[in-house]
């Protein structure tokens, strides 16, 4: 079946099974292995991407579900200005050790930013409930967010 | 052969033609027919893709109900002013922020597992589900729609239109979640509880017990009950009211938890609403 979206600004279109996991149409028919598998159930957000702006984890999310919906993954993202607020905040507050986690964990914070500017902590650990990171133990992610948020006004 | 219909009318014909797996937010299914990394889930049936029928997507309040749209998500409704407090609490406490943005109230109810958070909330607050096909309606409560462990009433042909919810004050609505952390976690046990006083005495009262049975427990002829009393008689008689509950909640042992822990918890999940009043 022909399946048309927008990636990452671009129209595109795909012929293929309805029910594949946007995750593989992502990292096998597009190369953006930036979209990285963990669990692929949804519990460790790895696989996080913007689904009309709002993080999703996409090996939940079925090709057929795509259909002229909007997606951008970090590949997408990292050519903007909150992209770069968001990577500084991350590298001066120690939040990325392994770095596989991280490409979801930006995606949830754009997710919150653009949403809420200026979330509380509260806000930004349910805003990463859905993130699981194996190395920092979080509290350098959440200041990560919080880092990004004060330098970043006026970009969200 | 999977279909992604465009109307609700052309959903239901294609329906009539053979059996479909319906597929919403996806958030249930992707799961459950997961295969190896890379490969297609393994189907027993095509799938009929319903999440982006507009006829599904609505949230409407009238004096009698709020009704949601099959296909409303649950971020949808965290962020609707229409939507009762205590369906709010519950919704926060499922999943995560990029599965409620997809995850359907609609396919929570039609997924039937015994330990869905927004089923035991939409039973304790009497909530209908209304159901279509090509050629029929009709509206069923939701604790007699699921029949059983992922089971329901629904029929090949038929899909869940909307879920009405009695528009009703609670003043006191609360949902009790144990899990084994905040996100993410599938209930070891659930209590949504509902309650009216006027003038000291209860006259309304409605417990709905997840995760402790082969569906959600709910009980309205012991619910029934506690009506008439004060707060301050089911407050002196707490002991009595668990032992009533106690013979119908019966729980298994799984990988989550153990029958003996939810059994106790459930019970004390009662004292804990009586004691909140």
């Amino acid at each position: 079946m022909m399946i048309k979206f927008t990636l990452n600004g671009q129209l595109v279109e795909v012929s293929s099974d309805p029910s594949r996991r946007l995750l593989d149409v992502l990292r096998q028919d597009f190369s953006l292995i930036g979209v990285k598998e963990g669990c692929g159930e949804g519990e460790c957000g790895a696989c996080s991407i913007l689904f009309n702006h709002h993080v999703v984890n996409s090996c939940l999310l079925p090709l057929g579900n795509v259909m002229n919906q909007d997606i951008i993954t970090i590949e997408g993202f990292k050519t903007t200005a909150r992209y770069q607020a968001i990577e500084q905040a991350y590298i001066d507050a120690g939040a990325v050790q392994c770095g596989f986690c991280t490409p979801g964990m930006v995606m949830a914070t754009e997710s919150l930013l653009h949403l809420n500017p200026t979330p509380t902590d509260a806000e930004i650990r349910i805003a990463l409930s859905g993130n699981l990171c194996r190395c920092t133990g979080y509290n350098m992610i959440v200041e990560a967010v919080k880092l990004a948020s004060e330098r970043g006004k006026g970009l969200w | 052969m999977h279909h992604i219909p465009q109307t609700l009318d052309e959903a239901l014909e294609i329906l009539n033609n053979r059996h479909y797996q319906v597929i919403a937010g996806g958030t249930d299914i992707m799961v459950q027919y997961r295969s190896w990394s890379e490969t297609l889930p393994k189907l027993n049936k095509p799938l009929l893709f319903v999440s982006q029928i507009p006829e599904l997507n609505f949230i409407n309040e009238s004096d009698e109900f709020i009704e949601i749209g099959a296909c409303t998500t649950y971020e949808h409704l965290l962020n609707s002013p229409i939507i009762p407090k205590i369906l709010k609490d519950t919704i926060i406490d499922i999943a995560a922020p990029g599965i409620r943005y997809v995850g359907t109230i609609g396919g929570n109810i039609a997924n039937a597992s015994p330990a869905a958070d927004g089923v035991c909330t939409l039973i304790a607050l009497d909530a209908l589900v209304e159901i279509v096909s090509s050629e029929t309606f009709r509206i069923e409560k939701i604790c007699d729609f699921i029949t059983g462990v992922k089971t329901t009433s629904l029929k090949p042909n038929e899909l869940i239109r909307s879920i009405r919810i009695p528009n009703m004050f609670h003043e006191h609505a609360r949902f009790y979640k144990i899990g084994g952390r905040k996100a993410d976690a599938i209930s070891k046990v659930a209590l949504a509880s509902v309650c009216n006083v006027s003038e000291g005495r209860i006259t309304k009262w409605r417990l709905a017990f997840g995760a402790v049975g082969p569906k959600v427990v709910s009980l309205p002829l012991i619910d029934e009950k506690m009506v008439g009393k004060t707060v301050e008689e089911l407050k002196e008689t707490i002991e009595s009211i668990q032992a009533t509950y106690a013979p119908f909640i019966k729980p298994i042992d799984d990988q989550r938890s153990t029958a003996v822990y939810r059994k106790e918890v459930a019970l004390n999940l009662i004292k804990g609403f009586i004691e909140s009043l």
